[in-house]
């Protein structure tokens, strides 16, 4: 048994090549990007803001709404640090535990005065309507810090295939996912990846407080070498 | 044991990359209504799942089409760099950005497109007002074959799909409508590359279900072993097995799409 899902792993690494250090490479075009515009002396071109970087998710322009039913595109989120996972409100086992885990990781890396902000992104357009989210963050106790957001199925799917998240809806009341909790820099590049539940947060604290000591300004980023050590950088299987 | 070789054989298929050649007409836009119904998927608890009624292209994208696409919306062309949405190796086996390229290694304009993401499939059927088909829409109308809608008992229809599985990619490829056209008028779903579906990421790698436990065993070598008498459920594994190892960025040479839109 073990050894076939290595095999399904090795025949996907055949198929698609080596992942490689494709995050790197990103790095490498950023700071290009942010070289070259600072390089013009900002004098009288227009304060065009900087391009995304290649690998940002805030690339995604499909709308989402929030809890208070406002609508926004995901680079709204953008400027600060954002500790983002996909979950459902009706979900009695997996979720909690994972919005448990954010908390974890909120509380130990204390007050940031904003500067880290905390997203649960529903799996389930059908149910979690704006009312349902507000109620849910009610009940929960996720105030200040936290958004919630919904978008209808398509824009749920792609969000959830740029940040390699897996899901299918198994019942009409649940849905199999992965247990994933991502770490975005102010740019919206995933620089973590959190994977199971319960999980020592002691990695993802200590890639936030990377970037907050580093300034977590939306540039200059980080060079690769700081995103959070020993975590899948890609592919969180 | 037996799916550890036929996983050898899928990995035969690919690596090899397709080269460039000159923009032409190969589009064959028209599409066939698929009339809803039911299928068992291989996932799952044995349940039959309702398929709604929808329309799906007949051919494959081509080459010429995706090229027209990136001439009217430029942030697809390739770009220097890859990215989230258009990850390494994308639209590579042209000869450049805006061209398709010429020669005998170079790609056909008629031949489907492949190196292409998942984002870009999609934001290609956006522009032509459809979408991606979903998976149980693909696994439905790939049932068939050229005059059954329904092939699965024939043992001949599922051999065909795992000689093909075997054999290696062609270099570059041929035509789309060069394969297959089964009794919907769908051409080249078993036989020319691998598609893209809307929701490819609800498939699910055993490995990363640990942490939950229970499921999707079935998927794999366990459920394989159970099967072997069912070449069918082969198949098909080889088709889940493929899916679950993809990312939406991933770009690679054996992989194309073909858009649905609802019933009309």
């Amino acid at each position: 048994m073990r050894r076939t899902t290595a095999a399904v792993l090795a025949a996907g690494a055949l198929l698609f090549g080596a992942p490689g250090a494709r995050g790197q490479d990103h790095d490498d075009a950023q700071h290009g990007a942010h070289g070259g515009h600072s390089g013009h002396g900002g004098e009288e071109t227009e304060i065009a803001p900087a391009p995304l970087p290649p690998g940002s998710i805030y690339q995604l322009e499909s709308p989402w709404t929030t809890s208070e039913g406002r609508e926004i595109r995901l680079g709204e989120l953008g400027g600060r640090i954002q500790v983002l996972a996909m979950v459902y409100t009706h979900c009695e086992h997996a979720c909690p535990l994972i919005v448990g885990d954010m908390r974890r990781i909120r509380r130990e890396i204390g007050d940031t005065e904003g500067r880290v902000g905390f997203v649960l992104a529903s799996l389930d357009p059908a149910r979690d309507d704006v009312a349902r989210l507000a109620a849910f963050a009610e009940k929960t106790g996720l105030a200040s810090g936290w958004q919630l957001l919904r978008a209808p199925e398509s824009s749920v799917r792609e969000l959830a295939a740029a940040l390699g998240i897996r899901y299918r809806r198994v019942s009409a009341e649940d849905f199999l996912h992965s247990n994933l909790i991502s770490v975005l820099d102010p740019d919206g590049v995933v620089v973590h990846r959190q994977v199971g539940l319960g999980v020592d947060p002691d990695a993802t604290v200590s890639a936030i407080r990377t970037m907050l000591d580093e300034g977590s300004q939306p540039a200059p980023r980080p060079p690769p070498g700081e995103m959070g050590e020993g975590a899948p950088e890609r592919d969180e299987r | 044991m037996r799916c550890g070789s036929a996983l050898l054989a899928v990995a035969a298929l690919v690596g090899c990359a397709v080269q460039a050649s000159p923009p032409g007409e190969g589009a064959k836009t028209a599409m066939a209504a698929i009339e809803g119904g039911r299928y068992v998927p291989l996932y799952g608890d044995g349940e039959p799942v309702e398929v709604a009624s929808f329309r799906i292209d007949r051919g494959l994208v081509t080459n010429a089409q995706f090229f027209d696409f990136v001439r009217a919306v430029p942030r697809w062309q390739r770009a220097e760099e890859p990215s989230l949405l258009m990850g390494e190796g994308y639209l590579r086996h042209w000869a450049g950005p805006l061209e398709i390229g010429s020669g005998a290694k170079a790609a056909r304009p008629d031949a489907p497109v492949t190196h292409v993401s998942w984002f870009a499939a999609r934001a290609y059927c956006d522009w032509r007002e459809k979408r991606l088909p979903s998976l149980d829409e693909w696994e439905l109308v790939a049932l068939a074959d050229e005059s059954s809608r329904d092939a699965t008992d024939d043992p001949a229809f599922h051999q065909k799909i795992l000689d093909w599985y075997a054999r290696p990619r062609p270099d570059p490829l041929p035509p789309v409508g060069s394969t297959s056209r089964n009794v919907w008028g769908v051409e080249d779903l078993h036989g020319l590359v691998w598609e893209w579906v809307e929701d490819f990421n609800s498939v699910f790698v055993t490995g990363e279900s640990r942490a939950d436990g229970t499921f999707d065993r079935q998927l794999y070598c366990a459920g394989a072993a159970a099967t072997a008498s069912d070449a069918r459920n082969y198949a098909a594994f080889l088709r889940y097995a493929m899916r679950s190892s993809l990312q939406a960025g991933y770009a690679v040479g054996n992989l194309g799409f073909r858009c649905a839109a609802d019933a009309a």
